[in-house]
């Protein structure tokens, strides 16, 4: 009895120990992927959403299918943990071409002496190119969903301008460019015109809304002394397809809309001052009457924030400042918010705006009647704001 | 003090029923649910959780009724002794299979996100042999092993659950009953099945110390177990929203997968949540090998099941290498559960609910 107790203890021993032993890897052996960037190769035709061509690629070599060049090309930020501490450059960019995101991997196994690690990879950069060309994009988003490995917190970026150079962006405080791009993105959290995106997010929106989104832009502007980056515009994809760039305005409006504001500053001009109003906490209600054929939406917004500046030696510290003011920032708000909507409802003519979801979820019934003619239905419905400041804070000085 | 007579008190019977219900399933759940139902898959849930009371009521009822004569005996006493035996059958190849199936989908999950070059074979066996070094040594040893780990899971389930409440957006779950009646109806049929587990109320009853409060603890188990499976159920939809957990194999994976510890302090935690989910998974095998050895050891009149574990291993590792893709694995763990498992949760104890109705008149008669 005893000797098969010993038989089998060591048998549970041993499977236990060549369970462990088939994926170590040293921490050294790793090639840690901070960030990755994709583009196509050039040849590559171009989808806008506004013909709706599907891109042909001719392939002009063999029916082999190891293709060697393109259509992707891949950069990655490749970090190096031992720099990181000394504040050095952290990173080496390599750059493959391969068919596929798993292609690349493999291609990238060919180029360096690490195995590529992509758990720890803060930031996906996808050129113009990639966005404007759909079956390509649509192969990376199924890549992103189904890879059991990549990092799906990673921020998503797009980059308007030559993705090329990006590497040569100077990252400022930080020794890694993907540390200072998802620094930016996270300033998102008390900036109003940042929208961060991780992959999770982005798949699970184009997923919902089949194929439509808005991803965050990365613009590389060449300065005299050498590139620089802002993030600050948004990309909408429609059907799974380029549509346009929104610009910065409209942006803080695409936030509060879609419930991703979480602080930041409007500009108001009041009696000729440009004052500053932070916003800190955004209240959203919508309420819906429909009547003959058409929707009305009415929605209330109520923000609570602080007046930060307004004019040397000019009295704040009265309540009838206080009420005036709130006044002209809700007058403000509100006609900026009206000529948003009417920037989406005639000139973008799709609902970017989440009243599809509203109606949805909240109508279900009246939802059932419109859902499947939606965007025109969109072009059409009255939408109201009905907006209600609050100034909480005034800073330290009442004049 | 506890006595040492190899019987349990009803608490540690609603600690084996939460830990053996509490396995692989919720990893998947999500996912089956969603399709059904859509935004009404929890609803579905807390339909098909009374429902698996209901049953388990049964089971408890003719239980305590024959709580001394075991499962084979009862059904013996029912049906007598050539169609008692015959009854017994499916529900043995059903243990049998469900902790075949458990295990291999434990081990497919584990080789894509934490062991992609290690053999499967090395995640199973290490797995089932330690199955049995717990499951020979008796419900007591079992009992108390579960409450230990009951300790573990539920912080670990409370955890997981925390950290995936941020940039949750709860609206998701509506509209309300938005799906037609008629598809909520033919989804309970997805969804009961979630609930497989506190099917070892069959074999049970032998062993427990006050047999009475048996539906009491039981009960208790299962409301744990369905409050958890609301909760992820609700925390995915509010996530992803419904057509993407319509689209995931892992739902519960990705929901960890797309939760962040503020400050990054850990990452990836579903590395964490396979690496201890391994402990619910192994207390589901453990059960279901120790109602099949307690059935086995009745119907071949053994006094002792442990050596019934031992043989039934290598027949659990047999069934649990079939299936060669995971959608075949999903398959014939749907095939599985809507026919044996249909048959050992629902058909049997229904019968023997009526057929023990019926037998009290005639003890009445004789006595």
């Amino acid at each position: 009895m005893k000797v098969k107790k010993i038989i089998i203890l060591i048998i549970i021993i041993i499977s236990m120990f060549f369970a462990g032993c088939y994926d170590r890897i040293e921490i050294e052996q790793r090639a840690i992927v901070g960030a990755i960037a994709l583009d196509i190769v050039e040849e590559y035709e171009e989808t806008y959403n506004a013909d709706l061509n599907i891109v042909k690629y001719v392939n002009t070599q063999s029916s082999m299918n190891e293709n060697k060049k393109g259509p992707l090309i891949s950069f990655f930020g490749l970090l190096n943990p031992v720099k990181i501490q000394t504040g050095e450059k952290a990173f080496t960019v390599v750059k493959v071409e391969s068919a596929n995101l798993p292609d690349s991997l493999e291609k990238l196994s060919q180029r360096i002496s690490r195995n590529p690690f992509l758990a720890q990879t803060r930031m996906l950069y996808l050129s113009e190119r990639i966005i404007k060309n759909e079956k390509v994009f649509k192969e990376t988003l199924d890549r992103l969903d189904k890879s059991p490995k990549i990092n799906e917190t990673a921020n998503v970026v797009v980059i308007k301008g030559n993705i090329n150079n990006l590497a040569k962006v100077d990252p400022k405080l930080e020794s890694t460019i993907a540390a200072y791009i998802s620094g930016i993105l996270e300033n998102s959290k008390t900036a109003s015109d940042i929208y961060v995106l991780p992959i999770y997010k982005l798949l699970a929106i184009i997923r919902n809304n089949d194929g439509a989104c808005a991803v965050p832009v990365l613009e590389i502007k060449p300065t005299s002394e050498g590139e620089d980056l802002v993030i600050n515009k948004l990309v909408l994809i429609k059907d799974y397809k380029f549509l346009t760039y929104l610009d910065t305005k409209y942006v803080k409006f695409f936030k509060i809309m879609n419930n991703d504001f979480k602080k930041g500053r409007v500009l108001v001009n009041y009696e000729n001052n440009i004052i500053p109003y932070y916003i800190y906490s955004v209240n959203k209600k919508i309420y819906l009457d429909e009547d003959e054929k058409n929707l009305k939406y009415k929605v209330k917004i109520e923000l609570e924030g602080d007046v930060e500046e307004l004019e040397f030696e000019k009295e704040v510290f009265d309540e009838k400042v206080i009420k005036k003011m709130s006044k002209t920032i809700e007058e403000s708000i509100k006609q900026e918010f009206e000529e948003s909507t009417k920037y989406f409802q005639d000139t973008i003519g799709y609902d970017y705006l989440g009243f599809n979801d509203y109606t949805h979820k909240y109508h279900n019934k009246i939802y059932q009647k419109y859902k499947d003619n939606w965007d025109e239905t969109f072009k059409k419905v009255q939408i109201e704001y009905d907006v209600k400041v609050y100034i909480r804070r005034i800073g330290i000085s009442k004049r | 003090m506890t006595p040492n007579d190899d019987k349990i008190s009803s608490y540690q019977l609603g600690v084996i029923i939460f830990n053996t219900i509490l396995g692989i399933g919720i990893l998947f759940l999500p996912t089956s649910l969603t399709k059904v139902a859509e935004n009404d898959g929890w609803i579905l849930l807390i339909i098909s959780g009374i429902i698996s009371i209901f049953f388990a009521y049964l089971m408890c009822y003719v239980g305590k009724k024959y709580s001394k004569y075991g499962l084979v005996g009862t059904l013996r006493i029912l049906f007598g002794n050539i169609t008692g035996t015959l009854l017994t059958l499916p529900l043995v190849i059903y243990f049998i299979y469900f902790s075949a199936i458990e295990v291999r989908l434990f081990a497919e999950t584990a080789k894509l996100y934490l062991l992609p070059l290690t053999p499967l074979e090395f995640i199973i066996i290490p797995i089932i042999l330690l199955t049995v070094a717990l499951a020979r040594n008796g419900i007591e040893t079992i009992a108390r092993f579960f409450e230990i780990t009951m300790i573990f899971v539920s912080i670990l389930i409370f955890v997981l659950i925390i950290v995936t409440i941020p940039n949750s957006d709860y609206s998701n779950i509506r509209p309300f009953l938005g799906t037609p009646l008629v598809k909520l109806i033919k989804g309970i049929n997805a969804s009961v099945f979630s609930y497989a587990g506190f099917e070892i109320l069959l074999v049970i009853f032998p062993f427990l110390r006050t047999p009475n409060k048996a539906f009491k603890s039981s009960t208790i188990g299962l409301f744990l177990i369905i409050m958890c499976y609301v909760i992820v159920e609700i925390q995915c939809l509010a996530k992803f929203g419904v057509k993407e957990t319509q689209t995931f194999i892992y739902p519960t994976i990705s929901l960890i997968r797309a939760s962040q510890v503020p400050g990054g302090v850990i990452e990836r935690l579903e590395g964490l949540l396979l690496a201890l989910w391994v402990t619910s998974v192994y207390t589901t095998i453990v059960s279901f090998c120790f109602s099949i050895s307690v059935i086995c050891a009745d119907l071949f009149n053994q006094k002792k099941q442990k050596h019934f574990v031992s043989l039934i291993i290598p027949i659990i590792y047999i069934f649990s290498l079939f299936g060669d893709s995971v959608v075949e694995l999903f398959d014939l763990s749907n095939l599985i559960s809507n026919t044996l498992g249909l048959y050992t949760m629902g058909i049997l104890p229904l019968l023997m609910f009526i057929f023990s109705r019926f037998k009290r008149d005639v003890n009445k008669g004789e006595g």
